[in-house]
């Protein structure tokens, strides 16, 4: 029973970091069809802030850390994604190809590629026991966290004007714009909250990892992709749900395969991945409004 | 006769150019230094990887994240295929059944290449080519993920993250050269077929495809099948190129890589690939060697890490914002009849230079 719940809360915070992920690339992908992969990108420099702010004391740093990956997040789009409106899908895509590359190599030449540590406050890593049960407090901070965002987010997108009009973009762009939503504010409204998502999963992942490398962004970006797609693309509710069970597949993978296994764990992962694509191709929830009708 | 050879030459001239800047790129590029020799074979590597990746996602429109999958099973084919048998004994003692004892020549090794991609491929295709649009992209990727996983844990057959090394060096500027050529034959020979053109129907209008008739998925396994073999083509290269590889040489790198030259070049047209593949490698090979340092006259730039690939990522954007179709934007090099001019007005898609092509020859 006690070993469950140890399952159960790991399952739990490694879903809810996921579910973050996924919600950064499909708040962008809802409303302008891009698979932002520079996202990765977004993270390595909030982790990179985090050193750089090493010295301050730790309320600042992380604000530092939030404040200038927004900033990142609506120059990413004001500078590399706007000339691009319109293009194609995999005209896009290289876009974010090729500027998650020239980000990575900017920092390689400005950090190098050794890897550099950082301390968080103590607080992220204690471990807290309750009964049979220990966790390290950085698991709870992930799921209250997430929880809290993902809370925080559905009442902006139901009960703001901005919200409102990010959904009505997300589902119908082009009549968005026809009854006076303005484009352009509600794309930068979405990297907003994007460049937000990366903030905090950068600081997750730095109290995590402990160390930066101007690569810290790489996987974390295709989980995220991975999530996003096979939760439903364009459906926030569906990426959120799609990281979840991302990292429910992990951590059962993790316990469930015999040790000569386990070493083919991402085998079965992505297998499972390419099975949940066959059953319903277009994600687990669907938006209807995303197809062309015939 | 002189007719016929003419517009036997005015078909073919869409293949017979790329071929001859293939060919210029390897006469050059035999006559430098040893360096350069080496990114010449390079470069017609990638020329093979592209074009592989350009018969299915040009042709159909769907991107893969997974074609370089078919690499790595081509090299580590070519590396059991090829490696002497006192050294594989020694290298990997467990080596199943008759792979223990083969070995094989060049060529015979570059058709088992081919033919083991293929084989994987159909493995995969039923379900990948009924995907469309990102969501065959996820699934290519899941499987260069667990191919990737594989290779890296297997360790009785690939030597897991240890370099599989000791494979005969053949390739040299020619052979790479002749199998660059094939694989643009292949290429040109497969998008003028009727499947191609079902396929890029079925890219241009799906819907209107399917109400021809057209089955998508079986014209996309076919593309898919073809893909493979050119790219496990292009495994077979590199394996007998470098001698010595790790899985790792066939991972996101590059996948992103390839993909970047295809929609650098224009994924619409084979000239496209061809032209997208030799362009990005030989301004990657420029910039690393600016990244090494060098001294010009008063000038002494000491390089650093990382600037060449922030110079090439800043280049593939540059031609993006520019040309958003690519360099060659899904045009073919054409033989202009003489005494009439290109209508610029058949400018646009592919479907009509085809078009204007078919009724050209």
């Amino acid at each position: 029973m006690t070993e469950l719940i140890q399952h159960v809360i790991d399952a739990l915070s490694l879903g809810s970091l996921y579910a973050l992920l996924a919600l950064g690339i499909a708040l962008i992908f809802g409303i302008m069809n891009l698979i932002n992969f520079a996202y990765g990108e977004l993270i390595m420099i909030g982790a990179f802030t985090l050193y750089l702010g090493r010295d301050l004391p730790w309320p600042l740093q992380l604000a530092l850390c939030v404040v200038v990956v927004i900033i990142a997040s609506l120059l990413m789009d004001r500078l590399a994604f706007r000339p691009f409106r319109g293009a194609t899908g995999p005209v896009l895509l290289v876009t974010s190809f090729a500027l998650s590359f020239a980000l990575q190599s900017l920092a390689t030449v400005i950090f190098g590629s050794r890897a550099k540590g950082i301390a968080l406050p103590s607080w992220f890593a204690e471990s807290i026991t309750i009964g049979s049960v220990s966790f390290s407090s950085l698991n709870l901070i992930t799921v209250v966290l997430v929880v809290v965002l993902l809370g925080g987010l559905a009442t902006f997108l139901r009960r703001t004007t901005v919200g409102v009009q990010m959904r009505a973009a997300a589902e119908n762009f082009t009549t968005a714009r026809l009854v006076g939503v303005k484009a352009d504010r509600v794309i930068a409204v979405a990297f907003v909250l994007s460049g937000f998502s990366a903030a905090v999963a950068a600081i997750l992942i730095v109290a995590q990892r402990g160390t930066v490398t101007p690569t810290v962004g790489v996987s974390p970006v295709l989980i995220a992709f991975v999530a996003t797609i096979i939760g439903g693309l364009g459906s926030l509710y569906g990426a959120a749900f799609g990281g979840l069970l991302l990292g429910a597949l992990t951590v059962l993978l993790q316990v469930v395969l015999p040790e000569g296994l386990a070493p083919y764990r991402e085998v079965f992962l992505y297998a499972g991945v390419i099975v949940v694509l066959l059953v319903r191709p277009q994600g687990l929830v669907v938006v209807k409004a995303l197809f062309e009708r015939v | 006769m002189k007719g016929r050879a003419e517009s036997f030459l005015r078909d073919g001239w869409p293949a017979i150019s790329l071929i001859g800047i293939l060919l210029v790129v390897a006469v050059i590029g035999s006559n430098l230094g040893a360096v350069d020799q080496r990114h010449t074979i390079e470069i017609l590597i990638n020329v093979v990887l592209v074009v592989g990746l350009y018969v299915f996602v040009g042709n159909s429109g769907v991107l893969s994240f997974g074609q370089i999958s078919f690499m790595s099973i081509g090299a580590y084919t070519t590396a059991l295929l090829t490696i002497p048998v006192v050294q594989k004994n020694f290298l990997l003692p467990d080596l199943p059944g008759f792979l223990g004892s083969a070995e094989f020549a060049p060529l015979p090794a570059a058709l088992g290449a081919g033919l083991a991609a293929v084989l994987f491929g159909l493995i995969i295709v039923v379900p990948i080519s009924r995907l469309s649009g990102l969501g065959a992209a996820l699934a290519m990727f899941a499987v260069l993920v667990i191919v990737y996983q594989v290779a890296i844990n297997w360790d009785a057959v690939t030597r897991g993250t240890q370099t599989m090394l000791g494979v005969p060096i053949n390739t040299t500027i020619w052979s790479a050269l002749a199998w660059a050529a094939v694989c643009v034959l292949i290429a040109f020979a497969y998008q003028r077929s009727s499947s191609g053109l079902r396929l890029r129907a079925s890219r241009e209008d799906e819907f209107a495809a399917r109400a021809a008739a057209i089955s998508i998925p079986k014209e996309r396994a076919i593309a898919f099948l073809i893909s493979a073999f050119v790219i496990g083509i292009g495994g077979f290269l590199y394996a007998q190129f470098q001698g010595g590889f790790t899985p790792a040489a066939f991972y996101t790198h590059l996948t992103f890589l390839t993909i970047a030259m295809l929609v650098v070049g224009g994924q619409k047209s084979l000239a496209g690939a061809v032209v997208g593949a030799v362009t990005v490698s030989i301004l990657s090979f420029f910039f690393n060697s600016i990244e090494d340092g060098f001294s010009a006259g008063p000038v002494d730039f000491a390089g650093r890490d990382g600037l060449s690939d922030t110079a090439l990522a800043a280049f593939i954007l540059l031609v993006l914002l520019l040309r958003r179709d690519g360099i060659m934007r899904g045009r073919e090099f054409q033989l202009r009849r003489p005494g009439r001019l290109r209508s610029r007005k058949t400018s646009g898609t592919v479907a009509r230079t085809d078009a204007q092509a078919e009724e050209a020859g």
